[in-house]
């Protein structure tokens, strides 16, 4: 049997050691369109481009692919799938053939487009990571576009390294459709109390070397980057004429509308649940965990055992300053929001209810109450606000009062 | 510098020098051990570093956190008195060995 992985992300990466795990003799490809080892990426807009000479946290060791026979194939780009015979070409031309396949091949930055964008950076890959950190040491204005998580980040870092930052977002708050209202502000007042400017409704209208232009006003600046969300890369899966909608169609096993063809990670629109409906999710947790089930299922119908649901609790962090946000959950825009009381100084935690049941808490400083609301939403109970509130906001309380 | 052992699944051993400031979790993944795998970087959310310290000459290891301690019981079925996050435990000076058993999470 031999499977072929498209993409060495972390789906791709945790997809091929899960399924070493699970069987030591299926033959296994992993496809990178990168020269260099896989790595991690959530420390890219934390760590790594504030340091003048970057360095990166591999996923897994080299020895690692060797000793478990796994083929990682480097800077190879893949050409095209031909799903009819269960091969794909890379850009090389070499034609490899699969059994099972699963696309990994995840996201590209949007780009912007405006007059001068040639001179806006984006952060993605490390290749993008070791230019942006020579452009930073030798920066000292520096605009970024996009209010997002990997905006809010970039901005948070530049400016501990005493950068003057300036971060514009077109919407009307910054991580706008990401977390509570209630906890984007907190963000945002805690980004001004650092020194960051922070336009809100405010669009790029054109760069050139030494300001952007916008709607509101000209910034003067060094150095633009810009994080304004992500495109999912689905030009060879929609060749291969699957089913295309925010990125690839998958069922709850993970499958595409191809028997032999799977696909993880960015880039897999999965069902979710009846209230959001369907989901693509751009995290750790969720590239892992479906790596871990398309693991699974590709050897479940091997040996014709019943294959797993993919039903995930997301989570997902992000580090700003001296901000630990941590989010698990998906909320949506009719949910109510509720500051729970009775916390510790410095920390925030924000419950989202929808029909008042809890579906999603944001919190920030606080680990704890983080993991203590994974397992409220994992217990398969309705939680609501009064159920809260009479353990007085203890979240410890009302977790072991449930087990 | 400390020397840490881990014990892998296969109850075979492996030897490597740590320096201070490591962490079991990345030594684990540098080199390349087996049924470590970080999967969140260190930032204390998953378990996917979980060892079982076996034993441990020098200075003392730091007692768990809550935090830990929350975290492994929600992602380990049987947490052991001995169980710890790898990510969690970070070489110090005046540590001189510890051995680590390398105990695998399934999701299964």
């Amino acid at each position: 049997m031999s499977v072929v992985i498209i993409g060495a992300g972390h789906a791709g990466v945790a997809a091929a050691a899960a399924l070493r795990k699970l069987d030591k003799s299926i033959n296994i490809t992993l496809i990178s369109d990168e020269e260099n080892l896989p790595y991690h990426r959530p420390p890219l807009s934390k760590k790594t481009i504030y340091s003048e000479n970057p360095s990166f946290d591999f996923l897994l060791s080299k020895d690692y692919y060797t000793n478990n026979n796994i083929k990682l194939i480097y800077n190879s780009p893949v050409e095209v799938i031909d799903p009819d015979n269960n091969c794909i070409m890379l850009l090389s031309k070499d034609l490899i053939h699969y059994e099972q396949l699963i696309i990994a091949t995840g996201t590209q930055r949007r780009k912007i487009v405006i007059n001068g964008s040639e001179l806006v950076k984006t952060l993605y890959s490390m290749k993008d990571a070791y230019a942006i950190s020579k452009s930073l040491a030798n920066s000292k204005k520096i605009t970024i576009i996009g209010g997002g998580f990997i905006g809010c980040e970039i901005a948070s870092g530049a400016r501990k390294l005493n950068k003057e930052v300036t971060l514009i977002e077109a919407g009307p708050s910054i991580l706008g459709r990401s977390v509570a209202p209630v906890f984007s502000k907190k963000i945002a007042q805690y980004h001004e109390s650092q020194g960051i400017s922070i336009l809100t409704n405010c669009k790029a209208t054109s760069i050139n070397s030494n300001e952007v232009k916008t709607n509101l006003k000209n910034i003067s600046t060094d150095l633009a980057i810009a994080g304004i969300g992500v495109i999912p890369n689905i030009r060879l899966a929609s060749q291969a004429k699957l089913d295309i909608d925010n990125g690839i169609v998958v069922n709850k096993y993970l499958q595409t509308t191809n028997k032999n063809i799977f696909a993880i990670g960015d880039i897999a629109n999965f069902p979710f649940n009846s209230e959001t409906g369907r989901l693509r999710l751009e995290s750790i947790q969720n590239a892992n965990d479906q790596a871990k089930i398309v693991a699974n299922n590709i050897i479940a119908i091997r040996i014709k055992k019943e294959l797993l649901k993919y039903s995930p609790i997301p989570w997902f962090w992000s580090d700003q300053g001296d901000l630990k946000l941590q989010m698990a959950g998906i909320g949506n825009l009719h949910a109510k929001h509720h500051i729970l009381q009775n916390q510790e100084k410095g920390t925030l935690t924000v419950l989202h209810f929808v029909n008042d049941q809890l579906v999603a808490l944001d919190t920030m400083n606080h680990g704890l109450n983080h993991i203590y609301g994974r397992k409220l939403l994992s217990s398969n109970q309705i939680i609501s606000l009064d159920e809260i509130n009479k353990f007085d906001g203890n979240l410890k309380s009302l977790v072991s009062h449930l087990n | 510098m400390a020397i840490v052992k881990y014990i892998l699944e296969d109850n075979s051993e492996v030897i490597i020098e740590a320096d201070i400031g490591q962490n079991l979790m990345q030594l684990a993944v540098d080199n390349g051990l087996q049924g470590i795998e970080g999967a969140c970087g260190g930032s204390c959310m998953c378990a996917t570093c979980h060892v079982q310290i076996e034993s441990v000459n020098g200075l003392k290891l730091e007692e768990r956190s809550d935090l830990e301690i929350e975290i492994l019981e929600m992602e380990i079925d049987e947490v052991a008195q001995n169980s710890r996050l790898g990510c969690q435990i970070i070489i110090r000076e005046g540590m001189e060995s510890i051995t680590a058993r390398i105990a695998s999470i399934s999701n299964f």
